[in-house]
């Protein structure tokens, strides 16, 4: 019961933070279009978002998985070898794996995968939205129980 | 049933007219990669291949022996030896001119050298041409040369793959189609000679990865550019004209999600064709030979992809009918030239490469 409940909240982190990177990988694009002269309406925006999120929908959330599975299991590894606080490892390795895994993906194929990593604003802000996915499944977990 | 039977009796019959109208010939194999041709006035051929080697192909025999060092070739990805061009003047000055990728893994480039062709060695290397700004990538360097009919040179410039908001600015050369002299240096009725900020070389911009660049016998420039996923395009070129990457596109990203959300905006270009899902068109030729007459005029596109050439029947500067050619081979086809001779010649893309030579069948 406790390994179901564990994975349900591994993805409900999963596509939460998958939703978050989507949408802010669209609003940097459109961004960019923004910046070449172009007029970007509400409705614009709206669907080019809704066609991000369906678009990306096999890529992202299997990227996110393997990337965040990897780094939980080593934040977990060091929470109980530290005794430190599960939000704060889970928020760390949220934080930084996403940009590694990014970062390895370009090393490895020559090219950047996800366009809003190709900048390094772009990755602080992908980087953001794995922290806030470590730290909603820390809370997942933590939840009705003392740290 | 009997219509069922009519209708297959003459799919047979167009197919077996197909099947006679040429066939293909090896001239030769065990090419590594190979990328462009070059015919020389005295009938041999000279063929990059991205590795880094320049081979001589003489009375149909390839030369065991490549020609030539290239300064500072950096050879990864897509990058490499490119493409060639021998000078209207070929027979007298024995002069060609080479792009290839320059530079390291961290900062290369696309660079432009012109060089002369002493026996088996290049002589007088001068370097006319070397895009701004290096970049980090192995991808996307275009690459394509070709001569204007005032004899000024070509340069097609890919966007770098991971820098693809730089072809919609004018101060760097990702994503542009180059016009320079044959000496390196900058036609004065380039269209960007006299703006501020802007680097007199550029001719036109928006361009992503362009592979395919001819000038055609009226002096038409085609151009053909590489899209993401679906959005390759072919391009009436005109100078100073923004052709829209990545602005508006019909293709979307690898990943799934929009490059951009449209696909016209006002002052941008749009292309004369699209091919969505993407071929992956490289390489470019106008038949104008004497074997083929029913080919006369019609362009044709490499496509690495589809596996195939398309043969594009023109009129009005529009693409009347499209044929898909020689997927028999079921090979990834870099490059399609027609030669002096009156023959089509193809690449094929592999690390076994071959060029063929396509002959009527009769």
């Amino acid at each position: 019961m406790k390994l179901i409940k564990t994975m349900l909240y591994f993805i409900v982190a999963v596509l939460a933070t998958f939703l978050l990177t989507s949408i802010v990988g669209t609003q940097l694009m459109l961004a960019d279009i923004l910046s070449f002269g172009l007029v970007v309406s509400l409705s614009d925006r709206v669907s080019a978002t809704i066609h991000d999120i369906a678009g990306l929908a096999t890529m992202l959330p299997i990227l996110i998985s393997v990337t965040f599975l990897l780094a939980f299991i080593i934040a977990e590894s060091g929470r109980r070898i530290t005794s430190g606080k599960r939000i704060y490892w889970y928020m760390a390795a949220g934080l930084t794996s996403l940009p590694a895994s990014l970062t390895l993906i370009k090393t490895l194929m020559g090219g950047t995968v996800f366009a809003a990593a190709r900048t390094g604003s772009g990755m602080l802000i992908i980087a953001l939205c794995g922290l806030f996915g470590g730290w909603l499944f820390a809370r997942l977990v933590n939840m009705g129980k003392p740290e | 049933m009997k219509m069922l039977f009519r209708l297959c009796l003459l799919f047979l019959l167009v197919s077996s007219a197909q099947a006679a109208e040429y066939k293909i010939e090896t001239v030769a194999e065990g090419l590594s990669y190979p990328w462009a041709i070059a015919f020389l006035p005295d009938g041999d051929m000279l063929v990059t291949e991205r590795s880094g080697q320049l081979r001589r192909i003489t009375g149909g025999e390839l030369q065991q022996e490549p020609i030539g060092d290239f300064p500072d070739l950096h050879v990864d990805g897509q990058g490499g030896l490119l493409d060639i061009l021998p000078d209207s003047e070929f027979a007298t000055n024995h002069r060609l001119y080479l792009s290839y990728s320059t530079g390291s893994k961290s900062a290369n480039a696309l660079r432009v050298i012109s060089a002369r062709l002493e026996g088996n060695k290049l002589g007088s290397i001068t370097t006319l041409f070397t895009a701004s700004l290096t970049k980090d990538t192995p991808h996307h360097f275009g690459g394509r040369l070709a001569f204007m009919p005032d004899s000024t040179l070509l340069i097609t410039v890919g966007e770098g793959f991971d820098y693809r908001e730089k072809a919609q600015s004018l101060d760097n050369h990702f994503g542009k189609l180059i016009r320079i002299n044959k000496d390196g240096t900058v036609p004065a009725d380039n269209p960007f000679v006299d703006r501020e900020h802007a680097l007199p070389e550029i001719w036109t911009w928006g361009h992503r990865n362009p592979q395919g660049l001819l000038v055609s016998a009226d002096g038409t420039v085609w151009l053909h550019e590489h899209g993401p996923r679906g959005g390759d395009e072919l391009n009436r070129i005109e100078p100073g004209k923004n052709y829209g990457w990545p602005a508006i596109t019909h293709g979307v990203d690898y990943s799934g999600a929009y490059v951009s959300p449209f696909t016209e905006a006002e002052g941008m270009e749009q292309p004369v064709a699209y091919w969505t899902p993407s071929i992956a068109p490289s390489g470019f030729c106008e038949y104008q030979g004497d074997l083929f007459p029913q080919w006369q005029g019609n362009l044709f596109v490499a496509a690495l992809a589809e596996k195939s050439v398309r043969r594009l029947v023109m009129e009005n500067g529009k693409v009347k009918s499209q044929e898909i050619m020689f997927t028999e081979l079921d090979q990834r086809i870099r490059e399609v030239r027609a030669g002096p001779d009156g023959y089509l010649y193809l690449l094929t893309d592999s690390n076994e490469g071959k060029m063929l030579r396509i002959s009527p069948a009769n």
